[in-house]
């Protein structure tokens, strides 16, 4: 018998779809963490993070055999109807003034065997957080897609229902309004560096 | 992986994105969604089965509903007169009296099917009957003309073979179970209550109902 850990995910939803509850459970904690934080980066809310992840596997559930694998992978398909549903909560939400900086201050900071090198770490990951937040969708969702969960250029492009060369398009012009928002943000990108550890 | 050309300058935009991409390696979903999950998943494919019970709860709200109706009915007829012409009598207690003799379920059919709509009440109903002390029905009472419609048989109630006897009894149900049996009722008609002869089986389930209509009184329903 094969492995359920060894089949692919364009299998495992269609067996999700013929009812195995095995086959489901295998899919979404294959899947789940990175459709998570997909969402997270795109919404930079966990509350919103966890309805699309959710969102994401009802629609498995209820709709999960209408995927058709000649139009791309099934991790793709599952990113598209994740990126659906984040747009329509950003929609959704938009009257709403976000809490994301107070969340973020309020996070614990991990301490390791190098506080300050930790600390600037910390900084520097918020920094970044919050400047991929303020790219406008488009290319938010480029360079979450590529450039955090390293998904290939042909998925991504299945996921956000584009042609490839807008999806290099789109990551070519985040990746210059993310540098300058780092830039005026008074930090350099990457500036975190081990070497400024004194302790 | 994804091959993009280098840029000397986004060097920096990338190594603060590893950053972020390794912060967040760790991240997902809270745990109890994947309960929640499992338990849509079984519900949903599960809904087959499902369909059932909740048809049958809906039939049981009916048979319920017509029961109350029935005690209602008979209640009221132990404490008044009727007041014109009541054209059935209360519920009869089975228990109490030896039966008299009632239509079978093929009288029934072959009364719904072959006999014309005016023959086909009286050949069913049983015989009016009134109490001793009530009044004497006034020649003055206006005459009325009951339309009524075909039986229909009420869904999940046992089968009733042709040599059971059954009992037609006259009943006062909203206007909304006409709708459960697809015919038409006008919104501002939906909390009317309409009468029903309902055939009841020899074990007192409910086994098909038809809807009267009387016609004298205008196009209501009364």
């Amino acid at each position: 018998m094969t492995e359920i850990t060894t089949i692919s995910d364009d299998d495992l939803l269609r067996r999700s779809a013929a009812g195995d509850e095995d086959a489901f459970l295998a899919l979404y904690r294959r899947r789940q963490a990175g459709i998570f934080r997909f969402a997270l980066h795109m919404s930079g809310n966990p509350s919103t993070a966890e309805e699309v992840t959710q969102e994401v596997f009802l629609t498995v559930i209820r709709e999960g055999g209408r995927f058709d694998s000649a139009r791309g992978s099934a991790g793709a398909y599952l990113f598209g109807v994740a990126r659906n549903q984040v747009l329509k909560h950003l929609e959704r939400d938009r009257p709403y003034v976000s809490m994301n900086d107070e969340e973020s201050a309020a996070e614990p900071v991990a301490v390791g065997p190098c506080p300050l090198g930790d600390l600037t770490r910390a900084e520097v990951i918020a920094s970044v957080r919050q400047a991929v937040l303020s790219l406008p969708a488009g290319y938010r969702e480029a360079v979450v897609l590529c450039d955090l969960e390293e998904m290939s250029y042909a998925d991504a492009a299945v996921a956000l229902n584009v042609p490839i060369g807008t999806v290099r398009s789109r990551l070519s012009r985040g990746r210059v309004l993310l540098l300058e928002k780092l830039k005026s943000a008074g930090r350099p990108a990457g500036g975190f560096d081990p070497m400024r550890c004194f302790a | 992986m994804n091959e993009h050309s280098y840029d000397p300058g986004m060097e920096h935009v990338e190594r603060a994105l590893a950053a972020l991409r390794e912060a967040s390696a760790g991240t997902g979903a809270p745990e109890h969604l994947e309960a929640g999950l499992r338990d849509a998943f079984r519900a949903h494919h599960q809904r087959p089965a499902l369909v059932k019970p909740v048809r049958t709860r809906r039939y049981a709200w009916i048979a319920g509903a017509l029961a109350a109706s029935i005690a209602i009915v008979a209640a009221i007829g132990l404490s008044h007169s009727p007041v014109v012409t009541a054209p059935e009598p209360p519920v009869v207690a089975k228990a109490a009296a030896p039966l008299p003799p009632q239509p079978t379920v093929a009288d029934i059919r072959s009364a719904v099917r072959n006999e014309p709509k005016s023959a086909k009440h009286r050949a069913v109903r049983a015989k009016p009957r009134q109490r001793p002390d009530a009044p004497p029905v006034s020649a003055a009472a206006p005459r009325r003309r009951e339309v009524m419609t075909d039986f229909f048989a009420i869904p999940y109630a046992p089968a009733m073979t042709q040599a059971d006897y059954g009992q037609v009894i006259r009943v006062n149900v909203p206007a909304t179970s006409m709708r459960t049996f697809g015919l038409p009722v006008s919104e501002d008609r939906m909390f009317d209550r309409v009468q029903a002869d309902v055939l009841m089986g020899e074990d007192g389930i409910a086994r098909a109902i038809r809807f009267v209509r009387q016609q004298n009184l205008g196009l209501n329903y009364r």
